[in-house]
């Protein structure tokens, strides 16, 4: 069986709040999942949900078809980094991997092992209370490996890397899904999941947004759009427009043509013998395309009063 | 990768949780270094008042008893038998309470079958105090007995009207039997007392415990003692018809006003008169050495409640029970595991404290006046002793597992640790200033009747500390209870709440 997280229907009330307001999803093996949304959308709240730390008010969350709770070993099923900083301050990173690995009887080498592979091997006997928000990250992505888990799920893992280890996590993210695992991985930064995430799910106010595959997504946006650099800008904005194109500025001699084929724009523009350096189709960014696709279905604006049900302020 | 879950797999990552962070190991060793170190210190600023010794011997078996009664006795060389009537017997009535000074003042009911009024015959090696005997008497409430040694006891019939009473020596044994027409005899018992000679005192006696009244409460306790008389009259005397001599054994009980209540025998027509005063018994000051060597376990305690209280909190701060129970999703085996490796090592420190307590602290107090005979020396392998050490373990490892459930109900160290500390010593605070028995209650209820298990003498009301009033089992039971109570409320938290 391909390892998977099925969510269905998942709803999760806290006290006024509705953190999580049906959901459902799956993630796919051999792929890294995008699990994005703003602040207080329920990211966490789901992952704890998953995680079986939370009981939903309805709806259940499945890993490889079976309830978190029911797993045994659940460490060598999912592995999770939730929360980087929920290691004790007093007890050295090779100890704190120790008990993790004991209380699902995983052997002592595999904590040998998963030190070496996060890059903390030389600092295994320091006290956790001294690391470094980025070094504390890959003792949580250490722990999170420890079972050799087919499920991995990082929530905002890139928060206090050095750009050395946003690289880092990248690669092993991708390594991850290249090797068949399951990967979700959360962010509220659009941006931070370029060239990582092959499929998105979207959330806003513990709704589900979209739930699509990047590749698709940027396809939809990039649609009909074609960027011209010229320096007769506005001649240029002119013919198209009297074309019937909508014509936006996109730089001092750029402009993005919607709604004529890139031929055609050629022709227009050749026409009319205005002189152009460069015609291509336009690429969206991951940030555009996740701006087109949510705009008007989430309010962006800072939720004031209702408080948040993210993981890390509870 | 082959991974198994086991519970012993769980016990060993909790026991890695709590050695790793080098804060409460040094805590742990703390305890026990605490528990010693005030113990030793407590004990040098102990003292027994060496006058108190008078009123101990030590008997034939190493312990301190009392003897002391009147006895109508002649010298007997090998086998003997002898046999009398006890035709009446007339104890004083005593009364249930006393005025001293502004103080009511309670009578200590001794319900042992050594503190009677007593009327019997007796066979001892001599009239020394201590010294080896069998005796068969008519008690005043609790009917016919077989005694030796002050140590042994033996039932007869629960006849308390006239009775005839025989001994039989023969050899290193000692036979009694009892009758109620001289006639039909019924064997008590067959007693081997620890010394007996060729030549041994032969005759009957009467004795009558001093009744005891005492007040306690506002931090302190007083011990009353009232000298009673028992009057007694023997007839058909059947010895060997040499001449009968009366003798008050043992230190003679300081008199009240009113006149002494001395012994003394009368003989007119084979009818032989006797009044007596005194106990023959085993008899203990209700100070406990054992006890006295453990004061220091109250600190060690505080130290073992702040780790099991921070061995429960430190999961909630920052969220870490997330990755514990993300790891063992059965959170019901999570708090058994942690119960089971913090009660343990708990206990083993507990142990360590008390031993080592125990072992430094005993030297001194020997030095402090508890010694012969009041106090024999007491070894770790005596039964009580060794009760006393491995339940006072059990006490500190059932409070540090109350300290860990309560952390876990709170989430809150400041707030568990004090609730804890505040069940174990406001208890003890309050019983201390409560007057009489009414703290007793107290001690059935809450964690402070764990320091019940501290004492290897039986309960007694006579002492300011209020935990001596219950036994040690019912001592540890109290702790046991809330052990099991805290940790399913724990556990019914654990399973309903959100982690």
């Amino acid at each position: 069986m391909e390892p998977t997280i099925e969510v269905r229907g998942l709803r999760k009330r806290y006290r006024t709040t509705v953190a999580v307001d049906g959901l459902s999803f799956t993630v796919r093996a051999g792929e890294v999942t995008g699990f994005v949304g703003p602040n207080g959308a329920g990211k966490s709240t789901t992952m704890r949900l998953i995680l079986g730390l939370d009981a939903p008010d309805e709806g259940e969350a499945l890993v490889n078809g079976r309830p978190y709770r029911s797993l045994r070993t659940p460490l060598t099923y999912v592995g999770a980094l939730l929360d980087a900083s929920a290691v004790h301050p007093g007890r050295r990173a090779r100890d704190h991997l120790l008990w993790l690995a004991h209380s699902n009887g995983i052997g002592k080498r595999r904590v040998s092992e998963v030190l070496d592979q996060v890059g903390l091997a030389s600092a295994a006997r320091r006290r956790a209370g001294g690391f470094s928000l980025g070094m504390q990250q890959r003792l949580g992505i250490a722990a999170a490996l420890l079972g050799d888990p087919p499920v991995l799920m990082f929530d905002e893992p890139v928060n206090g890397l050095d750009p050395d280890g946003i690289v880092w996590i990248r690669g092993l993210m991708r390594s991850l899904a290249a090797g068949g695992r399951a990967v979700l991985v959360s962010s509220h930064l659009m941006g931070e999941l370029e060239g990582t995430a092959d499929h998105l799910i979207a959330v806003g106010r513990g709704r589900l947004i979209a739930d699509t595959s990047v590749a698709k997504l940027l396809a939809a946006a990039s649609k009909d759009r074609v960027e011209v650099t010229t320096a007769q800008r506005a001649e240029a904005t002119t013919v198209l427009a009297n074309a019937g194109a909508t014509v936006t500025v996109a730089g001092p001699e750029t402009v993005v043509v919607e709604g004529l084929r890139g031929d055609r724009v050629s022709a227009l523009l050749t026409e009319a013998r205005i002189p152009f350096s460069e015609l291509r189709r336009h690429r969206a960014s991951l940030e555009e395309a996740y701006m087109d696709l949510t705009r008007g279905a989430i309010e962006f604006a800072p939720e004031t009063g209702a408080p948040a049900a993210e993981g890390s302020v509870r | 990768m082959t991974a198994r879950e086991s519970f012993p797999r769980l016990l060993l990552a909790e026991w890695t949780k709590l050695r790793s962070v080098s804060r409460w190991a040094i805590t742990l060793i703390g305890a026990a270094v605490l528990t010693i170190g005030l113990s030793y210190l407590a004990a040098s600023g102990n003292k027994w008042d060496p006058r108190a010794q008078a009123e101990f011997v030590t008997g034939p078996l190493g312990k301190p008893v009392a003897d002391n009664f009147y006895y109508v006795h002649q010298q007997i060389t090998g086998d003997t038998t002898l046999t009398v009537r006890v035709a009446s017997l007339t104890p004083a009535q005593n009364r249930r309470a006393v005025q001293m000074g502004s103080d009511q003042m309670t009578k200590v009911d001794d319900p042992s079958p050594f503190a009677q009024p007593a009327a019997g015959i007796m066979i001892k090696d001599g009239t020394t105090p201590g010294s080896s005997y069998a005796s068969v008497m008519l008690t005043a409430a609790q009917g016919v007995r077989m005694q030796w040694d002050f140590d042994a006891d033996r039932k007869g019939s629960a006849s308390t009207g006239t009775r005839w009473l025989r001994l039989v020596r023969s050899g290193p044994t000692i036979t009694g039997y009892e009758s109620a027409d001289g006639a039909q005899w019924q064997k008590i018992a067959t007693a081997t007392p620890k010394n007996l000679p060729s030549t041994v005192a032969v005759g009957f006696y009467v004795s009558s415990p001093s009744a005891f009244y005492t007040t306690r409460g506002g931090g302190s306790s007083s011990l009353g003692e009232h000298p009673t008389r028992a009057d007694a009259t023997f007839d058909n005397v059947l010895g060997s018809g040499a001449t009968w001599h009366g003798d008050a054994v043992g230190k003679v009980v300081p008199t009240g006003k009113g006149g002494a209540p001395e012994g003394q025998f009368t003989e007119a027509n084979g009818t032989f008169t006797v009044k007596g005063t005194g106990k023959v018994g085993p008899k203990q000051p209700d100070d406990d050495m054992v006890e006295a060597a453990l004061i220091g376990v109250i600190a060690g305690l505080m130290a073992l409640i702040a780790v099991g209280v921070l061995y429960a909190t430190s999961e909630y701060h920052r969220g870490m029970i997330r990755t514990t129970f993300a790891a063992t999703p059965r959170r019901g085996r999570v708090l058994a595991a942690k119960a089971i490796v913090l009660g343990t090592t708990s206990f083993l420190v507990g142990l360590v404290g008390a031993v080592g307590s125990f072992v430094l602290a005993i030297p001194i107090l020997r030095k402090q006046g508890f010694t012969t005979p009041a106090f024999p020396r007491p070894s770790l392998m005596d039964g009580s002793v060794l009760r006393a050490l491995l339940l006072t373990a059990a006490f500190m490892a059932g409070v540090t597992v109350v300290g860990l459930a309560i952390g876990v109900l709170l989430r809150h160290s400041a707030a568990a640790i004090t609730i804890t500390i505040v069940l174990v010593l406001g208890p003890l605070i309050v019983g201390m200033i409560l007057p009489g028995t009414s703290p007793k209650w107290l001690m059935y209820t809450t964690l402070a009747g764990g320091m019940a298990t501290q004492r290897a003498k039986p309960p007694t009301i006579t002492l300011a500390e209020p935990w001596a009033m219950i036994g040690p089992w019912a001592g540890i039971g109290v702790v046991a209870a809330w052990a099991i109570v805290t940790l399913g409320l724990a556990w019914w938290q654990l399973r309903r709440r959100d982690a």
